[in-house]
């Protein structure tokens, strides 16, 4: 019988280094490496009336110190990564400001020392004379416009986008009922617990350049610096070594210090590293998930809703490195699962004296799930219907894909859903969730949501059998945990017939594999799961090509299972793997290891060349996949909590999820995604703030403050699996990453709003607030 | 965030380390380093001279005195927590620090440096204001002693002079049903929004005032706002808490099991000797004001340990001091010596079979970028060590302490029952 990785709960193949301290993070490599060390603004807005830094350069150990004006690229605006048309006023930062600042964090010089704790003495004496301007701080400030954040920038507005389908304002117009929500979101952070680091070495006698930059997108950073620098791509190399967690801000294009440190190391002659601390993190890595909503929704007395009209605001921060991508998504994926036949969107995406923006595990789809659900609770609770049966009333239904929403997908295209089946979800988690928990202050909450994956424009891999008989891999997009190297090595075991454990799988490394875009979007299984697959199937069609000529079957004939090539129904008549490998290249030389057999003299005598026409040496390919659209995930979270009615802390009795990602390849990897993303939810609804005050000092920029939850504050979910296949790729799969997270926020918000009879319409909440929040509501009784 | 430059000082004796006090300019006592070592890090505290008072073993005694208990300064809190003198004679003390940040910042803070730094919010200078405890302080000058009551002055702010140094405090014995402490802190183990010690009809409230303050219905309070919540928030809070305080019925102290591991060789050998790692006595810091989690990966080349926030709450850089888990990123690397460290490394040396913790993590899918991995499986092992057979609850308060941002703790939890199972 023939073993089937994919579905298996494999435990992962990446533990066990991960377990003995002996992963390699790009903070471990040393190799004498020089230390840098930035001095950063202090102000949220300001320009900069001189710079001083002889003082620094005086400092014993100190070998540098840069400041703009000692850069070639210096005067270079940092590439826009994602421009989009509805982008008109698209702005980028510079490597270092020399001229103005924009938020406190905002890198200024840059010093390179012996030594860290040196090149921190230095930048202490490095004096920079700002001249302090009024902050824009939050989005109904830029909003309002009374200062800008780019002179050259009117009303703060870097782009607006109005979308509709159907026609509003007659649905509106013609609906029995109609409410009105103004919704919030604050600022988080994703918050990984490796913060950002990077080292380089360059090789002047070869001309390479070699980088290991704790990336999400270590192809585009190789891309990105031999167009800085002037090298060929073939002499610069970028590793994402071991990333101690991502969630979407480690991609960027450039981090300032993915400039200046192989800068620094190409002008010194010497390795340069730079590794983030916790407390400057904070701010000098992009932040996220700021929105105000709008909301007016239009339904008839059954809870069905016609029509959804959202004009929001989505705070970019100081710059728009990263396009419009976020409100994009928010844009296209309010309206979730739900039919909402006539649906105007508008967001404008407004400058702030305040760290960039950019994706964080969600997107922007938490903020729209967190309006419609908000919406749809709003509704139950004016046509007196229980929730559940409100967003029965409005599913999409099953026999209804593909769904085209007609609103643009961020790949440019309009977001079309592939399938799945919300009822069933529903109904699942509603089971699952079973009673409600007697006692006071208990509330139950419950949000669907769908969830755009997988998206393009393509991801590779390389595969090769090595005559040992096991299997190497390559892709291009790094891991930061998501368990890569065990989910990716079962797609491979499976096409091979091979033990999972005799696949090694690389990633993220451009000397393995040099094409590709990166880890995000839930896009890794899809992508790159189908492109090892393709690859995988290449090598053992090779392999049967190779076989059959000895064997002397016809390839069709031959199967692989357990490290062989065998015929099926015959399974004595077989050549294993390795012994493929060796006859795949025509050998002059027998070096051992059984290479004879692949010699000129030992090799099966075949007509034609030794090496056939059209074949390569080696059992090894390559294989892409380039989705043609997105796959659609979808799920359903419910909770019961408990909130003290007098002090407001909040307990998470119960946590419920059920999740349609397609095929699963591996339950355990993909039931810790969920748990991971749940748990980052929970953060974000009740713990977690950026808090700013007026000047835009972010006043909480540590973990003592930055409430990131432990073991204390996190359920622990139940988990159930369903599985609509995509249609869209071979494996049937569609991506996990973010799902997790979210629904989160509406459902906790829906729960607390359940116990403690507020109206809740902000993320995220606390204590404090919904003290407030009670307070307020009393008041109006 | 690094320290800055400075010079350190480990006197062997309580007469050596008040000579230093009162010599040295702008001097600062370093004792757990829970609080100060953060603010080193940040540049917050720039002190010219640390005076390390680890090694003074003589104040490392918990003894019964004048009706009640005293608490030498090196005393660490996790063992007053769970001393038969305290839990029996003082309940009120092992219970307020069981809200004392995390098990493994106890295993490093001591009782009299929390009095000394004296945090608005804290619960151990709330619980001496209760209970009308007091300090000793000496001094090349002499000794006195300080009563709570004239401790605390402000905000980090107490009674005493830069040459003194608390050499114990003592807390009145009381009944168990006598005392209660509740609070509202965002999560476990941070410091309060608002909270309240109770000893019979007295309650000294925390988090609310510069100081503690004992209650007191003709004064209003003045909170200042902080971020977590208003003054409106938190006069309503103390108000609540006040009420709970008053209903909440103690009893006897839940009969911990006694401490494991412990101060090993303790400080007693004399400076110079270095300090062993993973079992091999190699370690000799130079430079004073270099990190522990810093010597050990950069000097030693021991990278296991990871370095996630220097300010002591992630816990990525745990390792273990004598066998008990601490935060290296909270110690300088020339206190370690006499000690043993162990690094992650050391658990399963030389690619042998991993330990059973290990193991664990791997077989229950309990890490997953690997990060914070390390600092776990060490937490872990600690924790395991001290209580081999944990409830949901304990595993829950054994491991908060250690951020992961990854696996959200459900297959971590998993990971520690597996473990109990492996070893036992």
């Amino acid at each position: 019988m023939t073993t089937r990785w994919f579905g298996e709960r494999v435990q992962r193949l990446e533990d066990d280094r991960l377990l003995r301290g002996r992963g390699r993070y790009t903070d471990d490599l040393d190799e004498g490496a020089l230390h840098g060390c930035f001095v950063r603004s202090p102000f949220a807005h300001a320009r900069i009336t001189a710079t001083d830094v002889e003082a620094a350069r005086r400092v014993p150990g100190v070998v540098a110190v840069y400041t703009a004006a000692d850069l070639p690229f210096g005067n270079l605006d940092l590439p826009l990564l994602i421009p989009h048309p509805a982008l008109t006023h698209g702005r980028t930062q510079r490597c270092l400001a020399s001229e103005v600042v924009r938020y406190a964090g905002e890198a200024v010089a840059f010093v390179v020392a012996e030594d860290r704790y040196v090149a921190e003495d230095a930048a202490e004496l490095v004096d920079v004379a700002y001249e302090p301007l009024p902050a824009v701080v939050g989005p109904e400030a830029a909003g309002r416009a009374e200062h800008l954040v780019h002179t050259d920038v009117p009303d703060n507005v870097a782009a607006e986008l109005a979308q509709e389908r159907g026609d509003v304002e007659a649905a509106l117009a013609a609906a029995p009922r109609r409410l009105d929500l103004r919704l919030r979101f604050e600022r988080g952070a994703a918050s990984p617990m490796e913060a950002r680091a990077i080292w380089a070495r360059w090789d002047e006698a070869e001309r390479r350049l070699l980088v290991y930059d704790s990336t999400q997108s270590p192809t585009s950073i190789r891309g990105g610096l031999a167009v800085l620098f002037g090298l060929p791509e073939t002499s610069v190399e970028v590793i994402a070594p071991d990333v101690g967690g991502g969630f979407g801000p480690k991609i960027m294009l450039f981090y300032p210090d993915e400039l200046l440190v192989p800068f620094a190391a190409m002008r010194l002659g010497r390795p340069v590293k730079w590794t983030e601390d916790r407390a400057e993190h904070f701010t000098a890595v992009n932040h996220e998930r700021a929105q105000v909503h709008h909301v007016r929704v239009g339904f008839d007395d059954a809870g069905v809703v016609q029509a959804l009209e959202d004009d929001f605001l989505h705070d970019a921060g100081a710059y728009t490195p990263y396009g419009i991508i976020l409100p994009l998504i928010t844009a296209a994926q309010t309206t979730g699962p739900y039919r909402v036949p006539h649906y105007r969107t508008r967001f404008r995406d407004v400058y702030t004296n305040a760290t960039p923006t950019s994706p964080y595990r969600g997107a922007g789809r938490p903020h729209g799930c967190f309006v419609m659900e908000r919406v749809l609770d709003a509704v139950a609770a004016e046509v007196g219907l229980d929730r559940a049966e409100v967003r029965r009333r409005n599913f999409i239904q099953p026999d209804e894909f593909p769904w085209n929403t007609g609103i643009a997908w961020q790949d440019g295209s309009l977001a079309v859903y592939d399938s799945g089946n919300y009822p069933a979800l529903l109904e699942e988690c509603l089971r699952r969730l079973g009673p409600r928990p007697d006692g006071p202050g208990v509330g139950m909450g419950l949000g669907v949501y769908v969830e755009g994956t997988g998206v393009g424009p393509y991801e590779g891999a390389h595969v090769q059998v090595l005559v040992s008989g096991k299997v190497v891999a390559a892709t291009g997009i790094p891991s930061q945990g998501q368990g890569h190297a065990t989910v990716l090595a079962q797609v491979v075991a499976d096409a091979l017939g091979v033990d999972v454990t005799d696949v090694e799988v690389r990633s993220g490394d451009t000397r393995r594999f040099q094409w590709g875009v990166g880890t995000f979007a839930s896009r890794g299984a899809v992508t790159a799961g189908n492109a090892m697959h393709a690859a995988a199937m290449r090598v053992a069609e090779k392999a049967r090509r190779i076989a059959s000529v000895h064997l002397e079957v016809d390839p069709e004939d031959l199967e692989m299972a357990g490290g062989m090539v065998r015929v099926r129904g015959a399974p004595d008549r077989a050549m294993p793997l390795a012994a493929a490998a060796i006859l795949s290249n025509p050998l002059r030389y027998a070096f051992g290891g059984g290479a004879e057999m692949a010699t000129q003299f030992q090799a099966r005598p075949r007509p034609g060349p030794p090496l056939p026409e059209g074949e390569q040496p080696g059992l090894e390919a390559t294989g892409f996949f380039s989705p043609e659209a997105s796959t659609w995930a979808s799920g359903c979270h419910a909770a019961y909590v408990r909130v003290d009615p007098r002090t407001y802390r909040l307990e998470i009795l119960r946590y419920v999820v059920v999740h349609d990602c397609g095929r699963v390849i591996n339950p355990l990897v993909l039931e810790g995604q969920i748990e991971g993303g749940v748990a980052q939810g929970v953060g974000g609804a009740y713990y977690e703030r950026l808090a700013y005050d007026d000047d835009g000092q972010l006043r909480n920029a540590s973990f003592m403050e930055f409430l990131v939850p432990y073991a204390t504050e996190v359920p622990v979910p139940e988990i159930g699996h369903l599985e609509t296949p995509s249609p869209l790729n071979p494996l049937g799969v569609k991506g996990a990453g973010e799902a997790g997270v979210i629904p989160v926020g509406a459902v906790i918000a829906s729960a607390i709003e359940d116990a403690l009879a507020v109206p809740v319409r902000e993320m995220p909440l606390s204590p404090q607030r919904l003290y407030e929040l009670s307070q307020q509501t009393d008041a109006n009784r | 965030v690094k320290p800055p430059p400075l010079e350190y000082h480990a006197p062997a004796t309580v007469d050596e380390a008040v000579m230093l006090l009162a010599q040295l300019e702008d001097a600062k006592v370093l004792a757990g380093g829970q609080s100060l070592v953060p603010l080193l890090n940040f540049r917050l505290a720039r002190p010219a001279h640390l005076v390390d008072v680890n090694r003074l073993d003589a104040l490392a005694e918990i003894t019964e005195r004048d009706g009640g208990v005293a608490v030498g300064a090196t005393v660490r809190q996790t063992d007053a927590e769970r001393h038969p003198l305290l839990r029996e004679r003082c309940p009120l003390v092992p219970l307020a620090l069981r809200h004392v940040a995390h098990h493994v910042v106890r295993n490093r803070g001591t009782v009299c440096g929390s009095l000394a730094h004296a945090d608005p919010a804290a619960e151990l200078p709330a619980v001496l204001l209760a209970l009308g405890g007091h300090v000793v302080a000496r001094s090349a000058r002499g000794v006195r002693t300080i009563e709570a009551a004239d401790l605390f002055l402000g905000a980090f702010e107490t009674a005493l002079a830069a040459d003194e140094l608390i050499v114990e405090a003592w807390f009145p014995a009381h009944a168990p049903e006598d005392v209660a402490l509740v609070e509202e802190s965002r999560r476990h183990g941070d410091f309060a929004m608002a909270g309240v010690a109770r000893w019979r009809e007295r309650l000294a409230l925390f988090g609310v005032a510069p100081t503690p303050v004992l209650a007191d219905p003709a004064r209003r309070l003045q909170p200042s706002a902080d971020l977590e919540a208003s003054a409106e928030f938190k006069v309503h809070l103390v108000e609540v808490l006040v009420e709970r305080a008053k209903l909440v019925q103690t009893g006897p102290p839940h009969p911990n099991p006694p401490p494991r591991g412990g101060r090993g060789r303790g400080g007693r050998e004399p400076a110079g000797d270095g300090f062993s790692v993973n079992g091999a006595g190699r370690a000799r810091p130079s430079a004073p004001r270099r990190l522990l989690s810093d010597y050990l990966r950069a000097e030693l080349g021991l990278t296991g340990t990871h370095v996630g926030c220097e300010h002591g709450v992630c816990g990525c850089c745990t390792v273990l001091l004598d066998g008990r888990p601490v935060r290296s990123c909270l110690m300088l690397a020339v206190q370690a010596e006499g000690h043993e460290v162990t690094t992650i490394e050391g658990l399963a040396p030389g690619g042998t079979t991993l330990h059973p913790v290990q193991r664990a993590f791997h077989e229950c899918h309990g890490l997953q970028c690997g990060f914070c991995t390390p600092g776990f499986v060490l937490a872990v092992t600690g924790l395991l060590a001290d209580n081999p057979t944990p409830s949901d609850h304990e595993i829950d308060e054994g491991i908060a302490g250690n951020l992961c941002r990854c696996t959200g703790y459900a297959s971590i939890r998993r990971s520690v029952r597996r473990a109990a199972e492996l070893l036992a």
